[in-house]
């Protein structure tokens, strides 16, 4: 089966495809190649298609040993793979945390660090059977016995130990040890997020030596921690560098991921934080690093048409970065407005003008990744200011005041979007200015985007003093941010469903898609969720968020995780000499 | 002029003194208790009336989750009295513990003592560059080679105006990613310092300078530099042996100044050149209020500026001559 997509620095002169496209030629690929190396090339900053397996040319026979340095932007708090909280560490962690399970592509669960996995009773119980030959970094076999005593640490908030409990472990009733390599699990009820959390690292097992390590060892994490990954941690620095070493005896990994080649090629792996974009790509042309993680839209041309590098990029999973309406307060929970917000401006242009084409349009409230995206969603809401004007006058904001703004019984209508600073990036600011300059020049409404520090931001949404909440959710699965975003009526699954739909009818779909192991349910389901909160202009998905790398021409064997859209680490990667 | 009616004593009794000198030292200790206090208490108060329940925060997703909620509760201490949290940590900070970071789950006494190494190399590497750097452009252009002062002043201008953090990315674009010269990815090697060294050095340097030819300028005009001179004295030897050593005097507590304020503008290098160091997680506990590791950091940099500034004390009255008399009544 086809899941992974590599690319390699040879500047061949693939194709580039649409993203629709692309997501056919998967499929296509997907059935007739089992497991050839396909190549696509960041050569026209289109996401890049894993189309066709052109790379004959750039097929030069990997090199084992090397060392890497890789550029990111991310601050990492800690290395210990059930207490790190950052989507972005996901694709460094995995390096030396892998999970038991891999979620591809097509939506279907592979086997990881696991042998294989079965359900029964429509997935309520779940079995885990492990492979016989894995080992932890220390020594130790990864036994059921191990995994067991994981999977309570980080499912009982009595150890102390974790300060989260995964969304996946909710329905978890209990663990039992059928054999050394077996492992039952019972839920209350089917969840199909109970087997992404199998395929998150979160659930990387650690050996059984290393949660007897002090707690202000095990918690930030470091070279004690012992993992059962094709890489060791050889020293971390919080928020400025994590440094691997390979790990020799390193063998299993689902063959889609390894092509052949197990372990990995590079001796040493360095990520050092660089939290200014133009210090990553500026330390990427000077060669200072060899990879630089999330390239700047203006950056993007300087190694995009320079032959000496390569730029890549790939939509990421789960849900694009959207503006959430809170239908629960004037003015949104008039549904004219709701739509008049959405025709009130020329979002395409608004994106282009700010990305100039560095990010996509999204238009479906998924990210545009198989299999739940909904494509006949395209274009479902085009610009129409004359009719978002009717709607508004409808709707009774027909008074103007000074500004120009529309207020209605001396209210002025004004939506604002309270947010945290850290979690302003992508020149979200500057994109929320343009559309606030549209709006109000367009159809009087005042839009305004507040950053706030985390604590102010948190209280504003307690007392649901805003309007509108903007946010992108990445992952491998939309499961998990459908429940976050939309599912109000239980705060303990929509922690930030900030538009306040308490919409049972909404609910009943996102429950029915999660609590099911059934696949082509599960697809229909999520159209018809997605149908449902755009006819009730609920959401503005705006752009597809996205993991944009550049590298020197000289690094190949970057392998996509095709479930999330981010790398599987830097196990497949390596160096010409 | 200063010397006249100063009489030496040389009579007087070294006991006397003596006791002068060990008043003097308690009563700079316990200025120092006081102002370490005075700092940790406004840095309780100001955390504590920003926004924000730090249980919420710390649990994120899970914050509706009783049992979570109650362990995190009991694991940091909050079910405490805000006035009792505060006590319990003044009294712990004798010992050592400062508790642990939130976040970064060390403990904070760790996090500091090895976050402090990088920005002590910084910061003491950037304090000998602004006052080598100060007294050679004091010296030179007190001197008399025409269009070197105006041609430095604008230079002062420059760099005394400019953001600390645009003259880092500006050194940055030209000698890291232009030129090549300065790498700012390899922690290890001494030529990762040399950029933010010089975005510290620079601007201070320049105001050391401003400081010191202002003092080189004013002793000239006193008669005991054209007595050197009518001596046969040249201009620079007046400079050197004169002037400077006056000069100096009013430089030293701003020397101590300015390295009690080098935390400060390590923040933002370390930001701008991603370096680790204090400032680093500075930044980063404000934003996601890691209440232990502000509190920690709040008393390492009001200790670091009370040593800097009582040794600069001490150094000056060591070195001024009035300070080893005692005036007769």
């Amino acid at each position: 089966m086809k899941t992974t997509t590599r690319w390699s620095g040879a500047r061949s002169g693939a194709a580039t495809a649409s993203p629709v496209n692309r997501w056919l030629s998967i499929a296509a690929v997907g059935a007739m190649a089992s497991a050839l190396l396909l190549t696509g090339c960041g050569t026209g900053g289109e996401p890049v298609a894993p189309a066709s397996p052109t790379d004959s040319s750039a097929a030069s026979t990997p090199v084992e040993g090397g060392e890497l340095v890789w550029g990111i932007e991310t601050k990492l708090e800690t290395v210990n793979p059930h207490r790190n909280g950052q989507d972005k560490a996901n694709p460094i962690l995995v390096n030396a945390f892998p999970p038991y399970l891999y979620r591809n592509g097509e939506g279907n669960f592979e086997p990881w660090v696991a042998a294989g996995y079965e359900t029964a009773d429509g997935g309520k119980t779940v079995t885990l059977k492990l492979r016989d030959n894995v080992t932890f970094s220390d020594g130790a076999k990864l036994d059921a016995e191990a995994a067991k005593l994981n999977i309570d640490k980080v499912s009982s908030p009595d150890a102390g130990y974790i300060t989260s409990v995964d969304g996946g472990l909710r329905f978890l009733k209990s663990v039992e040890v059928l054999d050394p390599l077996t492992l039952k699990f019972e839920l209350d009820q089917p969840d199909i997020e109970f087997l992404l959390f199998l395929a998150s690292r979160e659930s990387s097992p650690l050996s059984p030596a290393t949660f007897d390590l002090p707690q202000t060892t095990l918690e930030p994490g470091g070279p004690e921690l012992a993992g059962v990954g094709a890489f060791t941690i050889e020293s971390f620095t919080p928020g400025t560098e994590l440094v691997f070493k390979k790990r020799a005896e390193y063998s299993w990994v689902p063959e889609s991921i390894a092509q052949g080649h197990p372990g990995a090629y590079l001796d040493k792996v360095t990520y050092r934080t660089l939290a200014e974009g133009s210090t990553r790509s500026g330390a990427l042309q000077q060669g200072q690093v060899d990879v630089a993680s999330d390239i700047q839209p203006l950056d993007v041309s300087l190694f995009k048409d320079d032959p000496n590098f390569q730029y890549v990029r790939n939509y990421v999973g789960g849900l694009p970065y959207s503006y959430y309406l809170n239908v629960s307060k004037e003015p949104f929970d008039d549904i004219r407005v709701r739509e008049a917000f959405i025709l009130g401006a020329d979002y395409p242009a608004i994106l282009q003008s700010i990305y100039q084409g560095a990010y996509d349009r999204a238009w479906a409230p998924f990210s545009n990744v198989p299999p739940f995206v909904d494509t006949a969603l395209d274009g479902w809401a085009k610009v129409n200011v004359d009719r978002a004007n009717q709607l508004l006058d409808e709707a009774g904001w027909t008074e103007r005041n000074a500004d120009g703004i529309r207020t209605k019984n001396g209210k002025p209508l004004l939506v604002r979007d309270p947010t945290g600073s850290t979690y302003i990036r992508e020149s979200r600011d500057q994109l929320a200015v343009a559309v606030a300059a549209a709006l109000k020049q367009n159809v009087g409404i005042e839009f305004v985007f507040e950053p706030l520090d985390s604590g102010t931001e948190m209280e504003r949404a307690d007392a649901n003093d805003l309007e509108l909440f903007d946010n992108s959710y990445g992952g491998a699965d939309p499961v998990v941010g459908v429940d976050l975003l939309y599912y109000s009526t239980d705060p303990g699954r929509g922690f930030i469903a900030r538009g306040n739909y308490q919409d049972k009818t909404l609910e009943a779909l996102i429950d029915k898609a999660r609590f099911t192991d059934d696949l082509e349910t599960r697809i229909q389901t999520y159209l018809e969720f997605q149908q449902y909160v755009t006819e009730k202009f609920y959401v503005l998905p705006l752009y597809q968020t996205q993991d944009a790398f550049a590298a020197k021409a000289s690094v190949h064997g970057f392998t996509q995780d095709t479930g999330t859209g981010q790398l599987v680490g830097a196990t497949t990667v390596w160096v010409e000499s | 002029m200063e010397l006249v009616g100063i009489v030496v004593d040389k009579s007087a009794d070294s006991r006397r003194r003596f006791g002068l000198r060990t008043r003097m030292i308690v009563a700079r200790v316990a200025q120092a208790v006081f102002v370490l206090w005075a700092a940790i208490t406004v840095t309780f108060l100001a955390i504590h009336a920003m926004p924000g329940d730090v249980v919420s925060l710390l649990l994120g997703e899970n914050r509706n989750d009783d049992v979570l909620r109650a362990s995190i509760i009991e694991r940091w201490g909050l079910d405490q009295p805000v006035w009792s949290q505060y006590f319990i940590y003044l009294m712990r900070i004798p010992s050592g513990d400062l508790g642990t970071s939130y976040t970064l789950r060390k403990p904070v006494s760790e996090l500091i003592a090895e976050m402090m190494v990088p920005t002590f190399q910084l910061a003491a590497t950037a304090l000998v560059v602004a006052v080598v750097l100060g007294f050679l452009i004091a010296y030179a252009t007190t001197g008399r080679i025409p269009g070197l002062r105006p041609a430095t002043n604008v230079l002062e201008l420059i760099f005394l105006s400019a953001p600390p953090f645009w003259i880092g990315i500006v050194l940055l674009a030209v000698f890291s990613f232009n030129l090549g010269w300065f790498s700012v990815v390899d922690l290890s090697s001494w030529q990762s310092l040399v950029l933010p060294v010089t975005a510290i050095g620079l601007p201070m340097g320049f105001y050391m300078a401003q400081v010191l030819r202002d003092g080189i300028d004013r002793a000239l005009e006193k008669p005991f530099s054209l007595t050197a001179r009518s001596r046969g004295l040249s201009w620079a030897g007046v400079r050197r042996h004169h002037a400077l050593r006056h000069a100096s005097l009013p430089a030293i507590p701003l020397i101590g100044l300015v390295a009690g304020g080098l935390l400060g503008g390590a923040v933002i290098t370390e930001t701008v050149f991603a370096r680790p160091g204090l400032g680093q997680i500075a930044v980063n506990a404000v934003l996601v209020k890691d209440i232990p590791l502000i509190l920690g950091i709040a008393l390492v940099s009001t200790f670091a500026y009370i040593v800097a500034s009582t040794t600069a004390d001490l150094v000056g009255v060591l070195t001024d001559p009035r300070f080893n008399t005692e005036q007769k009544g």
